[in-house]
C-alpha cells in the first residue's frame, strides 16, 4: 500500500519516456540497498541485462520493471575503480521470482584499503614516562621510543611507524595527541587522500627539549 | 523472538483469566527483560510498580568490542491485570514536567522492547532496554573565510567542506561546523586537508578524547598567505 505512489511515480516515468524504460513493461519492481561504495559506476544486471547504474551508496531502482511471476537474477556487471573485482560487491536476495514488488536486494562492497604509516626520528633513547601519542582520528597509536645504541645521535634513528589501513579515495590527517615529555615532535605528510598506493612517507620528527639551566 | 501472536495468546489468556475469576484463583508474573550493550562495570536501575533493580554487568567486552546482554527481573511478581512501565530511575523533574532519568556513566539507554503492558497478556514479558556509549559532536567556526572553500577531516573518519558565503561581510563572520559524532573514550584530530586557494588556515584545539559532551572549540582561522 505504502509503495503504491512509488509504483505510480515509476510508471508515470516509464510512460513519459518509453525508451529509458527499454523492454521493461511489467508489472512489479526490483529494488534494494548499496552499502560500501563512495562513487560511480557500480553496475548491476538482472538476467545479463537491464544495465542499471549506481553512483552512490543507499536505495536503487531497477528502470525496468519486470512481469509478474518471471525470475529475476541480479548480478554484478562492474564495480567502481576503487573496489578490487566484481567478487568484493556481494549481492544478496538477488534471485527470485517477481510474485509482488522486490525491494530485499542487498548489494555489499568492499572498498579497497592501503597501508599508511611512515617513520619516526629522533624518538630513540627517550626516557619519557608519557609516550608520544600519534592519532589518525580515532585511530591511536602510541610510539615506543626504539633502543639508542652507544655513541649515537637520536637523530639518526629511524623507527617505523603504521596506523590502521585507510579506505581508497579516503581521507587521512595525523596529528600528535602527547608529545613526550623530553622531545618536540612535528609530523610531515601527515594529511592527505589515499589514493592507489600505500603511504609510507608520513615523517615525524623529534627533536630533544634542551633543559634550561 | 520473543514477540508471538499477541492476538491469539490475548483470547487464550482471558478465556484463561475468566474462568480463573471464576473459581478465585490467580496467577503471578513476573516483569523482567535483557539489558543489551550496557558496558563493562556499569549499571542500569530500572523501576516498575514501586520495585527497583539494578542490572549490572558483569561481563567483559570482546575483542571487537561486544559486551554480553544482562538478563534480569523484578523481586516481586504481579497478579493478572496489573499494569507495569519499566523506566529508568528518575534522576530530576524539572518544573515543566520534564523528566530526566538516571543513566550508566557515559551512554544512554533507550527501550527496545515492550516496556509497559498489562501483566498477562503477554505469555513472555521482556521489557528489553539497549544501551549505547554517547556520541557527541566535535566542531567549531571558521574565521577568516571569504573565498573558496576549507575542507576539514578527523583522520580518516569524517570529513566536511565548509564553503565562504557567497558575498562575504567585512569582516567576514564565523562560520559554525561539525564534523561528526566522536564515540566517548575515542579520540578526534582534526586537520585542514585544503585550504582555499591563496590562504592558509590552522586549527586550535585539534585534538583530544572524547568526553559526555559536545566539542565546539576546534576554530579554524584562515589567513591569507603572505605575498
Amino acid at each position: 500500500m505504502i509503495r503504491s505512489p512509488l509504483r505510480a511515480g515509476l510508471a508515470l516515468a516509464c510512460a513519459l519516456s518509453l525508451t529509458s524504460c527499454g523492454g521493461g513493461d511489467g508489472e512489479f519492481y526490483l529494488s534494494g540497498v548499496v552499502y560500501g561504495i563512495n562513487k560511480g559506476d557500480l553496475v548491476l544486471t538482472n538476467n545479463g541485462g537491464s544495465d542499471k547504474k549506481i553512483t552512490a551508496a543507499g536505495t536503487f531502482y531497477f528502470d525496468d520493471l519486470v512481469d509478474a511471476d518471471s525470475n529475476y537474477n541480479i548480478e554484478v556487471k562492474s564495480v567502481p575503480d576503487n573496489i578490487a573485482s566484481i567478487a568484493d560487491c556481494k549481492v544478496t536476495g538477488g534471485r527470485g521470482k517477481a510474485t509482488f514488488n522486490i525491494s530485499s536486494i542487498v548489494v555489499s562492497c568492499t572498498i579497497n584499503t592501503h597501508e599508511l604509516g611512515g617513520t619516526v626520528t629522533g624518538l630513540a633513547g627517550s626516557t619519557s614516562t608519557q609516550p608520544l601519542v600519534l592519532l589518525n582520528g580515532s585511530d591511536r597509536v602510541e610510539v615506543t621510543p626504539a633502543a639508542l645504541p652507544p655513541d649515537t645521535l637520536p637523530a639518526s634513528v629511524s623507527q617505523p611507524v603504521k596506523f590502521a589501513k585507510v579506505p581508497e579515495d579516503g581521507k587521512y590527517g595525523i596529528t600528535i595527541l602527547q608529545q613526550p615529555t623530553d622531545r618536540r615532535c612535528e609530523v610531515a605528510n601527515g594529511i592527505g587522500t589515499m589514493l592507489k598506493a600505500d603511504i609510507t612517507n608520513v615523517q615525524v620528527t623529534c627533536t630533544p627539549i634542551v633543559p634550561l639551566v | 523472538m520473543l514477540k508471538k501472536s499477541f492476538l491469539i495468546r490475548s483470547v487464550a489468556t482471558l478465556a484463561v483469566a475468566a474462568a480463573l475469576a471464576s473459581c478465585g484463583g490467580g496467577s503471578n508474573y513476573t516483569i523482567g527483560g535483557v539489558v543489551y550493550g550496557l558496558q563493562p562495570n556499569s549499571a542500569l536501575i530500572l523501576t516498575t510498580n514501586g520495585m527497583e533493580v539494578s542490572v549490572e554487568q558483569k561481563g567483559q567486552a570482546d575483542s571487537s568490542g561486544n559486551v554480553p546482554a544482562v538478563s534480569y527481573s523484578f523481586p516481586k511478581q504481579l497478579e493478572y491485570g496489573e499494569v507495569y512501565n519499566v523506566l529508568p530511575k528518575v534522576a530530576s523533574t524539572a518544573a515543566d514536567g520534564t523528566v530526566t532519568y538516571q543513566q550508566p556513566a557515559h551512554q544512554t539507554c533507550a527501550a527496545s522492547g515492550r516496556i509497559s503492558d498489562t501483566a498477562g497478556r503477554l505469555s513472555v514479558i521482556s521489557a528489553d532496554y539497549t544501551c549505547a556509549l554517547v556520541a557527541p559532536t566535535i566542531g567549531g567556526v571558521v574565521k577568516g573565510l571569504v573565498t573558496g572553500s576549507v575542507v576539514l577531516s578527523n583522520g580518516s573518519d569524517a570529513t566536511t567542506t565548509i564553503a565562504a558565503a557567497a558575498t562575504p561581510t567585512t569582516p567576514p563572520a564565523d562560520i559554525p561546523y561539525t564534523l561528526g559524532a566522536v564515540v566517548y573514550g575515542k579520540t578526534y584530530g582534526v586537520t585542514v586537508t585544503s585550504s582555499p586557494a591563496g590562504y592558509r588556515c590552522t586549527v586550535v584545539n585539534a585534538v583530544g578524547t572524547m568526553g559526555d559532551n559536545a566539542v565546539g572549540n576546534i576554530d579554524v582561522t584562515c589567513v591569507p598567505n603572505p605575498p
